[in-house]
């Protein structure tokens, strides 16, 4: 070989190496996430993303046939938790369900407990799984369509038991070790565990809401010892959580009497969030003529804010900002239904809060002022369900 | 002879009515409970209990109540006339031969008294019914 050739293949390879590492450098680098999460971080479906410096952080790697529950986070914020679904041949074959443990830093699943193959396949919405105020004890709602929980403790990571929870679905925390289900003739359920997570008690409580005259969604937001739960038309009933008993509280409508003539409705999937510190409750909400056959099917096309003490509206913002119709187009995905608002919204708990928007896209807004900080982020996914990464705080 | 033709209308009239109760009963069953105990009321081995011999309940004390204040059947989205007209139709239709012979059909007062109640332990209650009925 001539010397020519021979330093024209060293510089080739030189190069190549060169750009290798370039490409390494760039592209390659993974990264360890700090236990304790910043305020802004949330999920989009699968996706981390600081929404406020509009970053995107990482991907955690969920399965579960596309059909992966929302996550739940441990109390010491090492661990995230998600039931996933899987079969022996792909989509058919012997399943298994799994709660899967995702490890917060990696966002690598580290371990299984695998439960019985029963949870109920209803994509992420709220009510698929809950951790007890303890914080010990995950229930996973099944349904086959017998209606049962999944009791798993998360600290000794295995199954406990199940507890048949006939006529009652979806599972939200309400209490120490204590569950509330909702029931198909309006009723509530509570599922009281034992120290060791097997059953001590249920009781059920006729009467919290009116599931042939006007239901409600399963979209319940967390206000302190309450729970708030709307109903498609628009009534909130609050249910407190604190004593022995549930106790159901007097409810209070989020239209007047004029938005009903103007036809507005509760929307959006992810309808309902509060901003705790200053109990303000922002509600999607749009206008149609006809009443919705499930307000998750539409988006809402404004966000309606009350002040939780007073009852009252405070504050009218719209849905989501003005967009060209391309980037609409690019970024519009399963979460997103009519297609015209917002599916989904979230605030963000620290100071500085942060109001979400999902839905042809995401946006992000100063949560009291509503000041757009972002009309649209850019490379993170359009649309999925948001989580806030702090939850457990 | 007019007697027997006023009875003859009665009957017959009587009789639409009652098909058109079956009717209605057998609509509601498939609106209502159909999806999960199935055409036949076979249910699914495991999962969905089968309501066919459901009416052997009938011959243990508290068995009558127990078929309504199951919650899929006491949580139903129909009125209690109703209600009771799909019960009578599902012991009709899936268990003819367990009937005992002196069963009186359900209706709207009985059911509606009893679903006010709804069961939380059901397979308690039921393992209970069951072990009555071997005996
Ligand atoms: C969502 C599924 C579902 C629907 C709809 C449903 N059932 Fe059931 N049914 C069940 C399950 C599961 C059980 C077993 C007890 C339990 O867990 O609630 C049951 C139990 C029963 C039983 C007691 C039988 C036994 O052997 O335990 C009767 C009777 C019955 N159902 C009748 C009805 C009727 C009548 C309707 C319609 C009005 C209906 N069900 C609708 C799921 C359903």
């Amino acid at each position: 070989m001539n010397v020519k050739i021979q330093s024209f293949l060293f510089i080739a390879i030189f190069w190549t190496n060169v750009c290798f590492a370039q490409t390494f450098d760039s592209h390659g680098a993974s990264e360890v996430l700090p236990v304790e999460p910043e305020p802004d971080w949330v999920f989009i479906g699968s996706s981390l993303v600081d929404v406020m410096d509009n970053k995107f952080l990482g991907i955690a790697g969920v399965s579960g046939g596309g059909m992966g529950s929302s996550f739940t986070f441990s109390a010491d914020n090492r661990f995230m938790f998600t039931v996933e679904s899987f079969y022996s041949r792909g989509n058919r074959g012997q399943r298994t369900d799994t709660v899967t443990i995702f490890d917060t830093s990696t966002l690598a699943p580290v371990d299984e407990i695998i439960v019985p193959p029963k949870r109920a396949l209803m994509g992420s919405i709220d009510g698929a799984t809950a951790l007890s105020d303890e914080n010990r004890f995950l229930a996973v709602f099944n349904l086959t369509p017998a209606t049962s929980l999944s009791v798993v403790d998360i600290e000794r990571r295995e199954f406990v038991g199940e507890i048949s929870t006939p006529g009652c679905s979806l599972v939200y925390p309400a209490g120490e070790r204590r569950y509330l289900m909702l029931c198909a003739d309006g009723g509530v359920l509570s599922v009281t565990l034992d120290e060791d997570g097997g059953e001590l008690s249920k009781t059920r409580t006729a009467g919290y809401f009116d599931p042939e005259g006007d239901p409600i969604t399963e979209a319940g937001v967390r206000y302190g010892d309450q729970w708030l739960f709307v109903s498609f038309g628009g009534v909130v009933h609050p249910l407190d959580v604190s004593g022995a008993t549930l106790q159901f509280e007097d409810s209070w409508s989020l239209l007047t009497d004029e938005d009903r003539a103007e036809n507005w409705r509760i929307a959006g999937k992810q309808h309902l969030v509060i901003h705790q510190a200053t109990s303000r409750l922002y509600s999607l909400v749009r206008q149609s003529e006809e009443p919705l056959d499930d307000p998750g099917d539409m988006d809402g096309t404004e966000i309606w804010v009350y002040d939780l003490e007073s009852r009252q509206r405070v504050q009218r913002l719209e849905a989501v900002p003005e967009r060209e119709d391309e980037e609409i187009g690019a970024t519009t995905g399963i979460g997103s239904t009519s297609g015209d608002g917002a599916s989904g919204i979230l605030v963000t708990q620290g100071d500085g809060s942060v109001l979400v928007t999902v839905g042809g896209g995401v946006s992000v807004r100063n949560a009291i002022t509503g000041e757009y900080i972002h009309e649209q982020l850019k490379n993170v996914p359009g649309s999925g369900r948001l989580t806030l990464r702090n939850q457990a705080q | 002879m007019r007697l027997t033709f006023l009875l003859a209308v009665l009957v017959f009239v009587f009789n639409l009515f009652s098909e058109a109760n079956a009717e209605s009963a057998h609509f509601n069953y498939i609106l209502h409970c159909q999806g999960c105990h199935l055409v036949n009321g076979g249910g699914t081995s495991g999962k969905i209990p089968a309501l066919i011999g459901v009416g052997r309940f009938l011959s243990v004390e508290g068995g009558r109540e127990f078929l309504v204040r199951v919650p899929g059947v006491s949580g139903s989205l129909v009125n209690d006339a109703e209600l009771a007209e799909v019960l009578n139709w599902i012991l009709y239709e899936f268990s003819p031969d367990n009937l005992p012979r002196d069963f009186e059909p359900y209706d709207a007062e009985e059911v509606g008294r009893y679903r006010k109640d709804p069961l939380v332990d059901v397979e308690h209650a039921k393992d209970r019914l069951l072990s009555l009925i071997e005996t």
